[in-house]
């Protein structure tokens, strides 16, 4: 009887198994291994293909690439998702239309958003913002966007930010939500402003939601790939680390090279998740 | 004490005007933001090729036109055929995903509420750890065991992978409800002799539908939009769904926008309809395991 319930999960776990944790733990070894299509011995080669990543000017540059998205997404997600859940909280009716709105992007996919975004940032007077600039005369001609390594990399951020600040916007719709109104009617009858309300009651009993949040872009910033491939290509301007992972691996088919820099990404991942959570998580209770 | 709430319950019911002023502008910011990118391409998508070369570009359309959506969808020409195999291919693979998942799933969460033994737990943390790794780590060892065995390019592979990927948030969503049945339920099932199947799907599986939609639809917008997984395990014409075949338009039709733009509008109608008509269910969807 028991083991037979224990077959419920074992299709689960077996796929988890052998689609996961076995290519982790082959992941792991093979980064320790020579390993290119060409040569099938794999001889061991210690930490030669961290080195080597490691003090490619190519990884670093994308290192730095990617550190820019995950800065700038962490920022906009905060603002954008903030302005989007304090205005969801404080509407009393049509939460439902006002929900799908801010949602809708979430559903799209990541090359779409690509694609949809090429057109605003087209280099040529068709191109939305172009064409909005030149007409207010904020510009003389079009400018190529994509073409310059800060501009890229905001614009590209952006219609990442696009895509997920949905998620952001209801984790932390949920945390207002949770915040017992007599706390802030409290505050009110004790004279207390809207900014002061916000920045002494609000903020603080946010924290969690927010440290979630923050968590939450800066693991997709780090991940960010789909949109840069789509914007700009293999452009080292803008390549982030997961698009280098990519062209290690599967252009120049140095697998050891890519397997090394996905070990470096995922525990950058780990770092950065700690951090979020050490500094900003604070457990908060309401009794 | 009461009469002091109901003045201030009264006052938060008729906000001042500038409380409303900044409600209706922060409103119109989020709409124009949320909207201006999709509301571009559908313009793009309905314009002629004379139209969107225009200088200076209009903001509305003059003409509208179906013509680009025709290109794609008429299934004459060798733009259409590629087309339509690879809107079949995203909703096979898709829709395999979904229901491969929640078919594994929910067993399986059932299974992890109620087996209290040492296996059960350890499984069930395995499972949630993998929450944490990101789809690039496990990348190359597996297109490197796909190879091994010929499943590059087969819609078995994208379809596994894809699953394996959604299944720890499945997991998690069914978990949390199915936690919130009350065992006795199932006692009296079992008392009447029904066995572990029976229960699952007369029982438990309605009980937990709305989690099930939760699931399902975090799963299928997952596996839509998938891009790096499918480049790398299917991108022939055979196999590849439209993320895969979209960004290619970028330089084979380089300055037809519109054509690129219908596909786009295509490629987003599914996702968007779902997120729209379940939009209730995917709020605890969303709230129980962020993005992924």
């Amino acid at each position: 009887m028991r083991l037979r319930q224990h077959l419920l999960l074992a299709p689960c776990v077996i796929l988890i198994a052998v689609l996961v944790l076995w290519p982790m733990g082959t992941s792991i070894y093979q980064s320790v291994h020579e390993d290119t299509p060409l040569d099938p011995a794999n001889p061991f080669v210690g930490t030669r293909n961290y080195r080597f990543v490691a003090s490619d000017p190519a990884f670093v540059q994308a290192v730095k690439n990617t550190s820019q998205y995950l800065l700038v997404a962490t920022v906009a997600s905060l603002i954008i998702g903030l302005a989007m859940a304090l205005w969801l909280h404080s509407l009393r009716r049509s939460r439902g239309p006002a929900l799908v709105l801010v949602v809708l992007p979430w559903a799209v996919p990541g090359t779409v958003v690509g694609v949809l975004w090429s057109f605003i940032l087209n280099p040529t007077e068709s191109g939305l913002l172009n064409s909005l600039l030149v007409r207010l005369h904020v510009v003389s001609s079009p400018v190529v966007w994509l073409a310059h390594p800060f501009t890229g990399i905001l614009f590209i951020t952006l219609s990442l930010v696009w895509q997920t600040v949905p998620i952001a916007a209801l984790i932390l719709f949920a945390g207002l939500e949770a915040i017992p109104a007599e706390l802030a009617e409290s505050a009110r009858v004790d004279g207390a402003g809207v900014l002061d309300q916000f920045t002494h009651l609000t903020l603080p009993l946010l924290r969690p939601a927010l440290a979630i949040s923050l968590l939450n872009a800066g693991i997709l910033a780090i991940g960010i790939y789909d949109q840069v491939y789509v914007l700009a290509g293999f452009s080292p301007d803008t390549l982030p680390v997961v698009g280098k992972i990519y062209t290690y691996s599967f252009r120049d088919f140095t697998f050891g090279y890519g397997i090394a820099a996905s070990v470096f990404v995922t525990l950058a991942t780990v770092v950065v998740s700690l951090f979020y959570l050490k500094v900003v998580y604070r457990e908060v209770s309401f009794s | 004490m009461s009469d002091a709430l109901g003045v201030v319950r009264r006052r938060r019911h008729r906000p001042s005007r500038r409380a409303i002023t900044a409600k209706i502008v922060v409103g119109v910011l989020i709409g124009l933001w949320s909207i201006l990118p999709l509301y571009w391409g559908l313009v793009l998508s309905v314009s002629t090729p004379a139209a969107i070369h225009r200088v200076p570009v209009s903001f509305v359309p003059s003409t509208i036109t179906g013509d680009n959506y025709r290109r794609l969808l008429n299934g004459s020409s060798d733009i259409s055929t590629t087309f339509l195999r690879a809107l079949g291919n995203s909703s096979l693979e898709a829709v395999s995903v979904t229901a491969l998942t929640l078919v594994i799933a929910l067993p399986a969460a059932y299974g992890f509420v109620r087996i209290r033994s040492r296996p059960a737990t350890v499984g069930f943390m395995l499972v949630i750890f993998t929450l944490a790794v990101p789809a690039y780590f496990v990348l190359i060892p597996l297109f490197q065991m796909a190879s091994r065995i010929h499943q590059v390019n087969t819609y078995q592979a994208v379809i596994a992978i894809l699953c394996s990927a959604a299944m720890p948030l499945a997991v998690w969503i069914l978990r949390s409800h199915i936690a919130s049945i009350p065992v006795d339920i199932e006692h009296a099932a079992r008392l009447d002799g029904a066995g572990n199947l029976t229960l699952l799907t007369r029982i438990i599986a309605p009980l937990v539908a709305p989690g099930c939609v939760a699931a399902g639809i975090v799963t299928f917008l997952g596996a839509w939009g998938a891009f790096l997984i499918p480049a790398v395990f299917s991108n022939t014409v055979g196999t590849q769904p439209l993320t895969v075949l979209i960004p290619q338009y970028a330089s084979k039709y380089a300055q037809d926008y519109g054509l690129q733009a219908a596909a786009a509008i295509v490629a987003l109608i599914p996702p968007a309809v779902l997120v729209v008509l379940l939009r209730r269910y995917l709020l605890s969807g969303i709230l129980s395991g962020a993005g992924r």
